[in-house]
């Protein structure tokens, strides 16, 4: 890319004649250099000779020891034959490391990150205060907070972090199509003043709607958005649906967040310092139309539209602070798709509505983004859904009166109709809607092309995702529900709402995290046209880039087909004879930075798979079904290993990284299946299958393992006996080696006089009773009072004997006598009873 | 350059089921300001997009098929036209004639958007 200010200067030195150009060339080369007067970092700060090394997990390795950080550098030390100078434990699984200083550290950084035990491998870099700008509405919890570090407010996206690595560069051209642009404000200006606006142009076609008393023209100056009584009276029809209103110089406040002249001991700081900010005016009074809006996106990244001039500075980046319900037409589809096929962009705000993502943020491609409040739940306006990309603030406010707390704080102007004076947005005037979170990420996004010239704009739409903080903070209040996916144009939620990533995209803008996802290099393989099945396939991936100032180190190749010297920039494969397979290329630059690419062979065709982050598809992985389990004690679960990636399946099964298992833990067969231990309380375990290759590469399931439910029997299980008299029970207790019971009559711990008695080893004593009486004998185990087991015993009275047949007194009449006198007693309660009935 | 051609007026059913349609979808977020009069002609700008890049001489088809009048306002892309329709019938009749019409792959008006400031 060409320097825009440096073209634009050079096309003046033919006007201004030699004298004037050599004086112009002094300036020239000193703005070139790009001083940056805050940052502390020295400027040839280069990280060598120290690395951070973080160790795979013990257990994921499948080896069962416990090895110290000294024990893993050494061993790291002999298998990669790096002579360590030093090494510091940083924790369980990190050692900063000091390298061999003969050896270049680009070099034993691949080594170090090629051996299995080592997960990851960074620079142990330098670090420095954080370049601060002087612009004095940035500082402060008054300021520009959605700037500042995300330590203080979740959603603020800390800029001054990013602004370490860049503050942008003046060859990304980022526009601003909108409702046009305040040249005079002094913290935006032209670039031939000195500040960051380039000519731009002016789409709206409406004279009526455009207010500067013609359509389409050259200049994109703002003259002002309002509409009056008697405009909408004297265009009825037109402007039907339009409401009467002042200005809202809304250009001017989008293209301020992205860019205004920053460090400069004015106004606010810019989230970029130095891109150049196109402005493209589409919308005038009361909106502006998808044909002028469409036309103006193609213009803005360099594709020629009729009647006007072709743009001389075309835009990597698009920021539309606009939009309208509806799904997305083909047309905006296609403009995407073209302007994205320029290499450029789309960024647009999701809409206020609180409900579905409007158009076109909701188009394919198109970084659509939802607004949050400061601590990083949804705020109320923000329309949501699957097609919003990401999310950044977009100004809340918190008082229902007086001072807006977090608003997004801009340039702006204070004319109601006309421009009056130039100004800032504040608490008092606070500028708020996902009008002002889009900008923010057009800034990230500025700042990342700044550091890798070769991002696409899909690889830049993935990036910001990547670079994104997630999970989304949830908010601590009860009462605030978590936001879900709107179901129809009419499911609104217009208040706060947890976010999630269906909802609100990828997490909240960050853009220290963007720029070093920006930083990454960019893997690249060209598929090959035509494919044979069972013929080698050539597969170059030299067109790989690194990121601005870096290079490509060294290129990895995995995949089961590829037999070729895998560290080469021009992978071979042989293509299947049925079915798929992939191949991945692993690029590397100088400082240690990864990306991969993977391309799907199939026997006759070769196509590019997308990746996400730097996964790598290609990767053998072990899967382990099912991936969890519950089984009693001593009960067996089958489970099934399979290996991605490789024709080699073999696996070694281990139950908590012990081969095989054993008794505590359970045991595991060659085959996967497995056998519980006998416990008394569940029991969580880890059944791995390890790739017989690389023990590194597993695949766990989790098993809990519950007791066998303890039972209590009693015996005999039924009794009849006598009033009076004892019967002995016996409880037995399984499933356990605790068998204490407690012993009742009805429930009755110990029974009662009523019920009988039962003693502490199950001696029964029925009661004395007139009459049958069957009772419940349970013993209820010890450890757990649900566990039971009962018997039932009839207790009978003792018999009467019969009394002799002449009726006089005998043992047997004796009896009998008693009987009946019982039941005559009965009766006569009885009798008493029902009297009061009577 | 205006297109127009004549065809026979759809029946009452047709026209009865394109505005109970319209009526189901949830208004959009502004209009093309200029659509139907009260006589139910049409005038309105809408953005046609063909399956395919499209020569004016189909948009001139498509004019005949459908029987309405376009005329071409811009060409931004291959296949979408930005045009100014023309018609006898109700805007939502003769869209729903341009979407029906082979090798549309989409009729909609040149809708008015609005910024996203609260």
């Amino acid at each position: 890319m060409i320097p825009v200010r440096e073209t634009i200067m050079t096309r003046s030195f033919s006007i201004l004649g030699a004298l004037a150009a050599c004086l112009a060339l002094v300036g020239l080369v000193a703005s070139a250099q790009e001083v940056n007067p805050v940052l502390r970092r020295p400027a040839n700060d280069v990280a060598e000779g120290r690395l951070l090394v973080k160790f795979r997990d013990a257990g994921a390795t499948g080896r069962a020891q416990v090895q110290t950080a000294t024990d893993k550098v050494a061993a790291l030390a002999t298998r990669t034959g790096i002579r360590f100078r030093g090494s510091r434990a940083l924790g369980p699984r990190w050692s900063a490391v000091e390298l061999d200083p003969t050896v270049s550290t680009p070099e034993q950084l691949v080594r170090i990150l090629a051996d299995a035990t080592v997960e990851d491998a960074t620079l142990d870099q330098r670090r420095y205060p954080h370049a601060v700008p002087n612009d004095p509405l940035y500082a402060g919890s008054t300021g520009q907070w959605y700037l500042q570090t995300n330590a203080v407010n979740a959603a603020a996206i800390n800029a001054a972090q990013a602004w370490d690595t860049t503050t942008g560069t003046d060859s990304v051209v980022i526009a601003v199509l909108d409702t046009g642009i305040r040249y005079d404000h002094p913290d935006l200006g032209s670039i031939a003043q000195g500040g960051r606006l380039l000519a731009g142009y002016d789409f709206v076609s409406d004279s009526r709607m455009a207010g500067d008393g013609d359509g389409r023209d050259a200049d994109p100056t703002d003259p002002g958005d309002f509409l009056t009584s008697a405009e909408k009276s004297a265009n009825a029809t037109f402007f039907a649906d339009c409401d009467v209103g002042n200005s809202s110089w809304h250009g001017t406040r989008t293209a301020g967040i992205i860019g205004a002249r920053t460090n400069n001991a004015q106004g606010i700081a810019g989230a970029t310092w130095s891109p150049s900010i196109l402005p493209v005016r589409v919308l005038g009074k009361c909106g502006g139309f998808d044909s002028d809006i469409i036309a103006a996106m193609l213009w803005a990244a360099g594709i020629h539209v009729d009647g006007v001039p072709d743009n001389a500075f075309p835009a990597q980046i698009e920021n539309l602070s606009l939009g309208g319900t509806g799904t997305c037409s083909p047309a905006y589809r296609d403009a995407v798709a073209a302007v994205a096929a320029r290499g450029a962009i789309v960024v647009v705000s999701a809409g206020n509505e609180g409900g579905p993502v409007d158009v076109p943020a909701n188009c394919p491609g198109a970084v659509g983004v939802a607004g949050l409040r400061h601590i990083g739940t949804k705020v109320g306006f923000s329309s949501l859904g699957s097609e919003v990309a990401l999310s950044a603030p977009g100004g809340n406010c918190v008082n229902g009166s007086g001072p807006c707390l977090f608003p997004i704080n801009t340039t702006t102007n204070l004319g109601t109709t006309a421009p009056g004076a130039n100004s800032y947005s504040d608490q008092l005037s606070p500028s708020l809607g996902t009008s002002f979170s889009a900008p923010i990420v057009s800034g990230i996004a500025g700042l990342m092309l700044s550091v890798n010239s070769h991002l696409g704009a899909a690889q830049l739409r993935a990036r910001l995702r990547e670079g994104a903080v997630a999970p989304f903070p949830i908010s601590s209040d009860p009462t605030i529900p978590m936001c879900h996916v709107p179901t129809g144009a009419n499911d609104l939620q217009p208040s706060e709402c947890s976010c999630t990533t269906d909802t609100c995209g990828a997490g909240m803008a960050n853009a220290p995290g963007a720029v070093l996802a920006a930083l990454r290099p960019i893997a690249v393989i060209v598929p090959p046209t035509t494919v044979s099945p069972g013929q080698s396939v050539t597969l170059p991936a030299g067109t790989s880039t690194a990121a601005t100032g870096h290079t490509i180190a060294s290129y990895a190749w995995t995949g089961s087909i590829v037999v070729t010297p895998p560290d080469q920039a021009t992978g071979m494969a042989f293509a299947p004879s049925s079915g798929s397979a992939q191949v991945c290329v692993t690029v590397t630059d100088d400082a240690g930075r990864q990306d991969t690419a993977a391309v799907l062979l199939t026997p006759t065709s070769a196509s590019i798979v997308s990746t996400t982050g730097n996964t790598n598809p290609c990767s053998v992985t072990v899967a382990v079904a099912p991936s969890t389990a519950t089984i009693q004690a001593r009960a067996t679960q089958q489970f099934t290993a399979t290996v991605a990636n490789s024709t080699n399946t073999a696996v070694n099964w281990s139950v908590n990284n012990v081969a095989g298992g054993n008794a505590t833990v359970g045991t595991v067969s060659a085959t996967g299946l497995y056998t519980a231990p006998t416990v008394t309380s569940n029991l969580v375990v880890s059944v791995s299958a390890a790739w017989a290759a690389d023990a590194s590469r597993v695949g766990s399931a989790q098993v809990t393992v519950t007791p066998i439910p303890v039972t209590v029997d009693v015996a005999p299980s039924t009794a009849t006996i006598q009033a009076s008299t004892t019967q002995q029970f016996t409880a037995t207790v399984s499933n356990s080696t605790n068998m204490a019971v407690n012993w009742s009559v009805n429930g009755l711990p110990g029974g009662d006089n009523s019920v009988g008695v039962v003693s502490a080893t199950g001696l029964y004593t029925a009661p004395a009773v007139t009459a049958a009486l069957v009772v419940t004998v349970s013993a209820v185990w010890s450890g757990d009072s649900t566990r039971s087991g009962s018997a039932q015993v009839t207790v009978n009275p003792v018999p009467v004997q019969p009394q002799a047949a002449s009726g006089g007194g005998g043992g047997g009449g004796g009896a009998f006598g008693f009987v009946e006198l019982a039941g005559l007693a009965a009766f006569t309660l009885l009798r008493r009873r029902r009297a009061p009935q009577s | 350059m205006t297109y127009s051609s004549r065809v026979p007026t759809l029946g009452l059913a047709l026209g009865v089921a394109v505005f109970a349609h319209a009526c189901a979808e949830p208004p959009e977020h502004g209009t093309s300001p200029a659509a139907s009069d009260s006589s139910g002609q049409c005038q309105q700008q809408i953005i046609v997009t063909f399956a395919s890049a499209a020569e004016s001489s189909e948009v001139e088809a498509l004019a005949a098929s459908a029987g309405v009048g376009l005329n071409v306002i811009s060409h931004p892309l291959p296949a979408t036209y930005v045009l100014d329709l023309a018609a006898t019938v109700h805007c939502d009749v003769a869209l729903m004639r341009l979407r029906n019409a082979a090798g549309v792959r989409a009729a909609e008006p040149d809708v008015r958007r609005r910024l996203n400031q609260g």
